[in-house]
């Protein structure tokens, strides 16, 4: 036999081998599928909790012309006495009183009846003259 | 445990799955279709992708690593970075055949440089860049001649890749049994279409010296 027919001899038998491991090929178990699945199951529940909700918004009942109308003026009601509210509480909180007194008496200054309530009492002299005489 | 390469059942647990593969068979999806649809929550494509490559992932996984329990520790890692990444998976672009192969290798030669480290011994690189580690050849010689005694063709054929070096053991797996294209093979390894020639010829040519050997010996073909 020559080196031809030798190396020949030597592929084919090496091709028989191959061919023989080739159809006793494993086969995965039962159990190894099931683990598989179940990694996979996993990762489907996971990706699916990792997204964000496309959950559509509600629209608001009155969202007509009208209804933005009457909603923005209660807006801006609600807006006016909490502003006033906080002005009332800051000079209550805040001001000094004298602060505080001075502005009312600025204030009530300007009234007529005030020249009237905070004239000068009179005393028991001015009243009765003769008999303390 | 499952099926062994010889047909038996390794824990006498039903192997059934050629059963799910001809389930598998009446289905056109692709893989890219499939991995579309398992990244939106549909579980039965992640069934129909496992079914339709588990068995050649696991026919790789063991024949390199020698272990079928090993070997099903590789596959079900492989499979779950196949299920994390289908939400990125961009069709045309690999094919999951391919890309779990590659896993699959990479993973299959972690473990066995693990054992090396474990065992303590010493390996080096040889002109093609495979990794070739005298002792195990010479080790695993004594003990593949030793199996190739008392074992079936399959089962020898087994022994004998035991001893080939590392790169070329998947190498010559993955050409001669799972029967894949060289350029194939060079996009699985990371490596060249040449580089593959020499790793598959060079592991042919100790796998032809091994059995032939046992021919002569046993008269066993």
């Amino acid at each position: 036999m020559n080196n031809r027919d030798r190396t020949d001899d030597t592929e084919l038998a090496l091709e028989e081998y191959f061919a023989e491991a080739r159809r006793a090929s494993p086969e995965p178990s039962d159990a190894l599928m099931s683990r598989i699945l179940a990694d996979a199951s996993l990762r489907a529940t996971a990706s699916r909790r990792g997204k964000p909700l496309a959950q559509a918004r509600p629209q608001p009942a009155h969202a007509t012309g009208l209804g933005n109308f009457w909603s923005s003026l209660e807006n801006r009601l609600v807006a006016g006495v909490l502003a006033t509210s906080v002005c009332a509480g800051f000079l209550a909180g805040f001001l000094n009183v004298q602060m505080s007194s001075e502005l009312v008496m600025a204030m009530i200054q300007d009234a007529d009846v005030y020249d009237f309530d905070f004239v000068a009492v009179p005393t028991i002299e001015d009243l009765f003259p003769e008999e303390l005489s | 445990m499952g099926c062994m390469p010889d047909g038996r059942a390794a824990t006498g647990s039903a192997c059934n799955h050629s059963r799910g593969v001809a389930v598998d068979a009446t289905t056109e999806l692709s893989d890219d279709e499939l991995m579309a649809r398992f990244a939106v929550g549909d579980t039965r494509a992640a069934r129909l992708l496992a079914i339709r490559h588990t068995p050649r992932v696991l026919s790789l996984s063991y024949r390199v690593l020698g272990d079928y329990s090993e070997a099903e520790d590789v596959v079900q890692e492989a499979m779950l970075r196949l299920w994390q990444i289908a939400g990125d998976w961009r069709p045309g672009v690999a094919r999951v055949s391919t890309w779990l192969y590659r896993v699959a290798t990479n993973l299959s030669l972690d473990r066995l440089r693990q054992r090396k480290r474990q065992m303590g011994y010493s390996s080096g690189e040889d002109a093609n860049g495979a990794t070739v580690d005298v002792n195990e050849v010479r080790d695993s010689a004594a003990g593949a001649e030793q199996k190739l005694l008392d074992a079936d063709r399959a089962n020898a054929l087994h022994g004998a890749l035991a001893a080939l070096p590392d790169r070329s053991r998947v190498a010559v797996t993955l050409r001669h049994l799972e029967q894949l294209s060289n350029p194939e093979i060079a996009d699985i390894m990371g490596t060249s279409v040449e580089a593959v020639e020499s790793l598959t010829a060079r592991g042919r040519r100790i796998l032809a010296k091994r059995l032939l050997k046992q021919k002569e010996e046993i008269g066993f073909v």
